[in-house]
């Protein structure tokens, strides 16, 4: 190589050659996310500035937007409400959390919400191939 | 960035800095297969390391608040019947819901969850034992509550019974004696990535990854019993709270190489101390995505497929990212059945990812769909030795 960052393991195998397009993943960011249920009382959307995001296919194929907070190791998901708020590409650079919906009583019957109706969720951010 | 390390690919995309955290392979393992609808046994399971969680779920929040030993007469069924078992005072207190208000008594701990006992002086006298069944001695009772608990007054003289884990708790059993609960902070937990690839050369079928509690194992779709080497990838800031006694430098266990950190103000829950993380360390191997795809199975019971990209030739061994094949839609048309993504590995450079029948699941807990959106796929490299 005739320039960069260039490591071996014991046995000489490469492990790492920047002078190539080698990509790593990296963990961006872990972020709380808080909404209203209804917008009368505060956001019902969240702005997030992720870099290097330029497209919704972009988004899916190229980060991971992982849900920390809804019960176990396992959980993912961008785009289930329920587990998580739908996260969607708004702008270059830039993504959506959508919270918002309708409001239940203990029995699951429709009611107004208030103030006190909002979602929280926690994420992992993770991205793959970007200028940080 | 303002201080610290930054390397760039040949592209000017960012490898890795002083402030984010690559991801690094941490534990290896190769485990057998499971064929379909078959409970693994031990040579299909992985035990993930409780290492690998992060060293802050291993903090413990502030204790809360006092709870007297109980020294009166005992009742039946709260009798001591263990040495390690300590009575405490019920803490009783009033609530009002839809318009009722009646007394409520909250258990001394939760259920699950890492608790230990302290006494008034903030001495740690033992952990509580959270695993033994609530015959053996977790929180029972209340005992002795008077009239069914229709007044506060009513809990004067309840008790519930603890058990710590191993301590005699015989000489806490005195009147004027306190003792205070402290939790284990759960707010952060670190989440491992799960890759994985068969181990022979010529295998050619469908694998996909599930998980028990923190037990994982493959499903291999062939019946073959195939066996895969599995890698562990976890955030750079876990890897560097690993203590030194464990394995998980891969590339050779030297001690010499590259560590990138962070400044020595950062903290990742409020009751850790801040100190500097690391984000790259060149003694093991970093993930290193090839291709990757956003994708999510649209109808169960419709097969689809995913061509996740291409893939050169190489001697290298590629690696799979499996956390995301454990999600599921049921097929409504099949009692218990469920649809997963799994990978369909036909070499080292001919891998893509299928839409089919994943299995059935006679607990009924696949009643609830858990795939509600594309999730990331992806095909990795971690060295050219690993």
């Amino acid at each position: 190589m005739a320039y960069g960052y260039q490591t071996f393991d014991t046995n000489g195998d490469e492990i790492i050659d920047t002078s190539t397009a080698v990509e790593t993943l990296i963990k961006y960011d872990s972020i709380a996310v808080t909404l209203y249920r209804d917008g009368t009382f505060g956001p019902t959307t969240f702005d997030y500035d992720l870099p290097g995001v330029s497209s919704q296919q972009n988004l899916e194929d190229d980060y991971i937007i992982q849900v920390t907070n809804a019960g176990s190791w396992n959980v993912f998901v961008a785009g289930s409400y329920g587990q998580g708020f739908p996260v969607t590409y708004q702008s270059p650079g830039v993504i959506r959390f959508t919270g918002g919906g309708p409001c239940f009583t203990f029995f699951g019957q429709t009611t107004a919400c208030t103030a006190f109706n909002t979602d929280y969720y926690t994420y992992d951010i993770y991205v793959k191939g970007q200028t940080l | 960035m303002s201080y610290g390390i930054e390397v760039f690919n040949s592209a000017g995309k960012t490898v890795f800095d002083s402030t984010h955290h690559v991801e690094l392979a941490a534990h290896n393992a190769t485990v057998v297969g499971t064929d379909i609808n078959v409970t693994p046994t031990s040579s299909n399971l992985l035990t993930i390391p409780d290492y690998l969680f992060g060293d802050d779920q291993h903090l413990f929040l502030s204790a809360g608040s006092d709870w007297d030993v109980y020294t009166g007469t005992m009742v039946s069924g709260g009798t001591y019947t263990d040495n390690k078992q300590l009575a405490v005072k019920a803490q009783a207190y009033e609530v009002t819901l839809f318009g009722s208000t009646f007394p409520i008594s909250p258990q001394p701990y939760a259920y699950d969850t890492d608790y230990r006992v302290r006494n008034s002086s903030s001495t740690v006298i033992d952990d509580l034992n959270t695993t033994s069944t609530s015959s053996g001695g977790m929180n029972q009772g209340p005992f002795n509550v008077a009239n069914a608990g229709n007044n506060v007054s009513d809990y004067d003289n309840a008790y519930y019974l603890i058990k710590t884990d191993s301590v005699n708790m015989t000489s806490y059993r005195t009147s004027g004696t306190t003792v205070n609960l402290q939790r284990k902070d759960t707010s952060f937990s670190a989440f491992p990535q799960i890759w994985a690839r068969p181990v022979s050369s010529s295998y050619s079928g469908r694998f996909a990854m599930r998980v028990d509690g923190r037990d994982i194992y493959i499903t291999d779709y062939t019946g073959n019993n195939n066996s895969f080497e599995i890698m562990v990838a976890i955030p750079a800031q876990v890897f560097g709270s690993i203590t030194s006694t464990t394995a998980h430098r891969l590339t050779g266990n030297d001690p010499y190489g590259l560590c990138a950190l962070t400044d020595d103000q950062q903290q990742y829950t409020a009751g850790h101390p801040t100190e500097t993380h690391l984000t790259y360390d060149s003694r093991t191997y970093p993930v290193k995505p090839l291709i990757s795809i956003g994708a999510e199975g649209t109808t169960p019971g419709t097969n689809q497929t995913f061509t996740i990209g291409s893939l050169s030739s190489s001697t290298v061994k590629r690696w799979a990212l499996m956390d995301y094949t454990l999600y599921y839609k049921n097929d409504p048309s099949v009692s218990f059945s469920v649809w997963t993504l799994q990978y369909n590995w036909t070499s080292n450079s001919s891998i893509n990812l299928l839409w089919r029948q994943g299995y059935t699941d006679p607990s009924g807990n696949s009643i609830f769909d858990t795939m509600a959106s594309k999730a990331l796929f992806s095909i990795a490299e971690f060295g050219d030795g690993a």
